[in-house]
């Protein structure tokens, strides 16, 4: 059975995450670090079982957004690609969230990064 | 200068066409994915429209994301209970607070095939922009 609590930068159990991570060879070569794990934007919890604490988890809220672009006007679509992005961005700080996520597939990839978007590799769910 | 407006039963027609003229979303989209569907509006779909009509259809949708700091591997029998309750614990809880999706990123393969079974599925082309 394990339960969850909210965790601080300021808890003492912060030091066991940053231990944690300092022993964590795949996150030490991407480079987080604990300021990153503790991002004001986002809330931090501490999964616990029945011998302690096994898993720090930041949550962020995102808005996911799908795009069908207009197949036969290429050039209109790009020529308003970054109104179009601070567009999401509003939407998404409308309703409380911090990021904007997209799945991008084909030329949409290269475009994408040139509007400022970082890729990830991502493991989803549907609820 | 741009215009949103919100998708109507009359963009069906548009959206067929459309669908079907794109080589990414030909055999795997359709028209409903991008129609009006939840009204508490959940789930928004728009039109974008520059000076000469339509350009984009867009569906913005609540997608939590998770970052995870695990305890060292020697502790792996505890975080494979731990995470096979969590993912179980926080797919319940986002769907009650109307997330549509959960998605976090991995390149360990070990972690990626347990959480395979478990219903995740993996997603090479994600791109993530912060608001600031």
């Amino acid at each position: 059975m394990i339960y969850v609590k909210k965790l601080q930068k300021t808890d003492p159990e912060a030091n066991l995450v940053a231990e944690w991570l300092k022993n964590d060879p795949l996150h030490q070569q991407i480079g987080i670090t604990m300021d990153e794990v503790f991002d004001p934007n986002s809330e931090v919890a501490l999964i616990f079982d029945e011998n302690g604490p096994v898993m720090a988890v930041r949550f962020q809220q995102a808005l996911r957004v799908a795009i069908q672009f207009n197949p036969d006007t290429p050039y209109r679509s790009a020529k308003i690609a970054r109104e179009v992005v601070q567009w999401f961005k509003d939407l998404a700080k409308k309703s409380g969230k911090t990021e904007v996520v997209i799945r991008a597939g084909g030329k949409a990839e290269k475009f994408a990064e040139k509007l400022g978007f970082k890729e990830f590799i991502g493991q989803f769910i549907e609820v | 200068m741009l215009k949103f407006r919100k998708t109507t039963e009359a963009d069906r027609k548009r959206l067929e066409e459309w669908i079907e003229a794109d080589p990414d979303h030909k055999d795997r989209g359709n028209p409903e994915f991008w129609l009006p569907q939840d009204p508490a509006e959940h789930i928004q779909t728009f039109a974008v429209q520059d000076e000469q009509g339509d350009v984009f259809f867009v569906r913005g949708e609540n997608c939590l994301r998770l970052h995870i700091q695990f305890a060292p591997a020697s502790e792996k029998r505890r975080l494979a209970k731990a995470i096979s309750e969590f993912s179980d614990t926080i797919a319940r809880s986002a769907k009650k607070l109307k997330y549509t999706e959960i998605i976090f990123e991995s390149i360990f393969a070990p972690l990626i095939r347990f959480l395979e079974k478990r219903g995740f599925h993996s997603s090479p082309n994600e791109f993530v922009k912060d608001l600031s």
